[in-house]
């Protein structure tokens, strides 16, 4: 699975479509029948049946790698991510055979319920860290790839989003393994009513984007909950950026404070309480559906309306 | 024997500091890295293989002194003598004994041989004072010629797509690690592989202490031509200071940018960092090694310092029985 481990990796840090397409051209070239349908399956954001819950992952985890929970707690805070905290304080210890996505699923699919802790707890040992994290991921259903929408699968038709059974059957590929319970789990997905309060031009390799931040009303002020990248060449950019520039408070650096005028609809898929911050919360997946022109500042949603969606 | 300071850690009976992050009189330095070698003291007192660096970094004219490992110096009654700490070239443990105590101050160590530097000797002690800049346990490095390979099929997956393969990296220390570890993978070739002029110049400077580099003459780039556009660089692996100006880099046109480092363990600092792609490769001991390293030394009084000290110092207290603190921090 360290290709596939690899390939999440680089989507991950990718920050354009053309990055992304090659990361999957480079992963579907080597990638064998059945763990092209699995990448396939998952990357249009489908989900499977989580097999074992955070909780246990944890505590397994804990047992594991010998350590308090309040240096768990520690690692916590610092990486914000219980997964991959999990993943990365156990050790391999027996030299990875390198199997496949398809054999790490049919794994999880026939897990011991009566001993899942021993099966998951082998299967850590021969992993490398990147492998574990999706691994691990794939355990509780809490793997994330869905490809922005101007990325189709490199010539491999798009698969349906419904259900592993409409996918069609090959040689390698055995649909029975997942009639026992790996269903598509839908995401909740909310808008949100936002102000934009910080633009920030990108450097280096990022000098093709816009870091804008958006904020929302905590009382009388504005506290920033997210940031989401705009490409310069967004049809919507040129327009953004001569309103930026004349409704700059102060400048430092590359970032400007903006007048808190511009309400703009976010598509957010959930939020989730962070200690680390400042708003309290952290929004999943946010995207600018919008710009409200008729919108007055005041009419920009409140904190509380987000934590309401926690 | 030492006292933390504002100055930095005081020994009273020696007058001297070590690593003073102010200008002190006298002051022993573990290892080169500006973190650590700081300008404006009087007398310099290191590894003889971190003076060309040190001259090369605070000027020709300090005034410094170099020991061998395990050489001993006796100020003012307090035995000195450096061992080594595997963190980069000429970084050195620093141990002080009066009266029968022994005190080691770790410096930056890892335990793990990079080939390239000694390897850290565990020296044993009745205090030791050890960093903690990975001390959590998500840090757990995996043997670097697993890392080596990642990092090089990295570079030949950009070559074939005719980028240019570009790696921020310390230039003492880090930089001359991959320098190493990938010529090997190129059967001890450094064919394709391009410096930056700052490395090129740190890279003369250990040259001069007698370390092979494999190659003598790693073409150095100070600006890339207009060439550089013209796909000179496109097979090529160009060692760059984290420091580079993104102009600079923008002149090589198609290129992936790397980061090797401890910190690209986890997911938020590698996304921080908008790269193309993150090696967990350090020259810090990881959670493990730092746990090994501190019992071998047998000492019963363990001081952190640097990086994630309070979970370090409490682990070793409550699960190892240790008498462990933070460095300043109370008992």
């Amino acid at each position: 699975m360290k290709a596939f481990a690899e390939l999440c990796k680089a989507l991950d840090l990718a920050s354009t479509s053309a990055e992304k397409i090659l990361a999957l051209e480079g992963f579907f070239a080597t990638a064998s029948t059945a763990d092209t349908r699995w990448a396939q399956y998952l990357l249009a954001g489908s989900k499977i049946q989580p097999r074992i819950n955070p909780a246990q992952l944890k505590y397994w985890a804990i047992l594991e790698a010998q350590i308090p929970n309040w240096l768990f707690a520690d690692c916590q805070d610092l990486i914000n991510d219980l997964v991959e905290v999990c993943s990365l304080i156990v050790s391999q210890t027996v030299e990875s055979k390198n199997h496949s996505l398809d054999y790490w699923l049919k794994f999880l699919e026939n897990l011991d319920e009566n001993d899942k802790q021993a099966g998951i707890i082998s299967a850590w040992r021969e992993q490398d860290p990147l492998e574990r994290l999706v691994f691990n991921q794939l355990a509780t259903g809490t793997l994330k790839l869905r490809l922005p929408p101007d990325i189709s699968l490199n010539g491999h038709t798009h698969p349906q989003q419904t259900s592993f059974l409409e996918l069609p059957p090959t040689a390698k590929f055995t649909p029975t393994a997942m009639e026992t319970g790996w269903e598509y789990t839908p995401e909740k997905i909310s808008t949100i009513l936002a102000l934009l309060v910080y633009g920030q031009r990108g450097v280096g390799k990022q000098r093709h984007s816009y870091i804008l931040t958006f904020a929302v009303w905590e009382g009388a002020q504005l506290v920033p909950i997210t940031k989401v990248e705009m490409q310069t060449s967004d049809e919507r950019f040129s327009e953004l950026h001569k309103w930026m520039k004349e409704n700059t408070l102060e400048k430092f650096g590359p970032v400007r404070s903006l007048r808190p005028d511009l309400v703009f609809e976010l598509q957010i898929t959930g939020v989730k309480p962070s200690a680390r911050h400042k708003a309290g919360i952290a929004v999943r997946e946010p995207r600018i559906l919008r710009q409200l022109d008729n919108m007055l500042p005041t009419e920009a949603d409140n904190i509380a309306k987000l934590k309401s969606l926690c | 024997m030492l006292k933390h300071t504002s100055k930095g850690l005081y020994c009273e009976q020696g007058d001297f500091y070590i690593d003073p992050v102010l200008p002190v009189d006298k002051a022993v330095v573990t290892h080169a890295h500006s973190d650590h070698a700081r300008s404006g003291h009087q007398y310099y007192l290191a590894h003889k293989h971190s003076l060309p660096i040190l001259r090369s970094r605070l000027g020709e004219n300090i005034r410094a002194e170099g020991l061998e490992y395990g050489e001993m110096r006796n100020i003012n009654g307090i035995k000195v003598s450096l061992h080594p700490s595997g963190h980069v070239i000429g970084a050195a443990q620093v141990r002080l004994e009066f009266k029968g105590e022994v005190w080691v101050v770790s410096g930056d160590y890892k335990l793990e041989d990079d080939g390239f530097v000694p390897v850290f000797e565990p020296v044993k002690c009745h205090h030791f004072i050890t960093e903690a800049t990975f001390g959590l346990p998500i840090y757990n490095w995996q043997p670097q010629a697993q890392v080596f390979s990642q990092i090089y099929s990295w570079w030949q997956g950009n070559a074939a797509q005719n980028r240019t393969s570009i790696i921020s990296a310390y230039s003492l220390g880090k930089s001359q690690r991959l320098i190493f570890g990938l010529s090997k993978l190129r059967g001890n070739q450094a064919a394709e592989i391009y410096v930056h002029e700052s490395i090129a110049r740190m890279n003369v400077a250990i040259r001069s202490q007698g370390f092979e580099l494999l190659e003598d003459n790693i073409p150095s780039l100070t600006i890339p031509s207009s060439q550089a556009k013209q796909s000179k660089y496109s097979q090529g692996l160009v060692l760059a200071p984290a420091n580079a100006d993104p102009t600079w880099l923008s002149l090589f046109g198609d290129y992936a940018l790397a980061e090797c480092s401890g910190w690209m363990q986890t997911r938020n600092f590698r996304k921080r960092a908008s790269l193309d792609a993150g090696f967990v490769l350090s020259d810090h001991a990881d959670w493990k090694d730092l746990n090994f390293a501190i019992t071998a030394t047998g000492a019963e009084n363990i001081y952190t310092t640097h990086g994630f000290t309070s979970p370090l110092a409490r682990w070793l207290k409550e699960e190892k029985g240790l008498n462990a603190v933070e460095l300043g921090g109370k008992s």
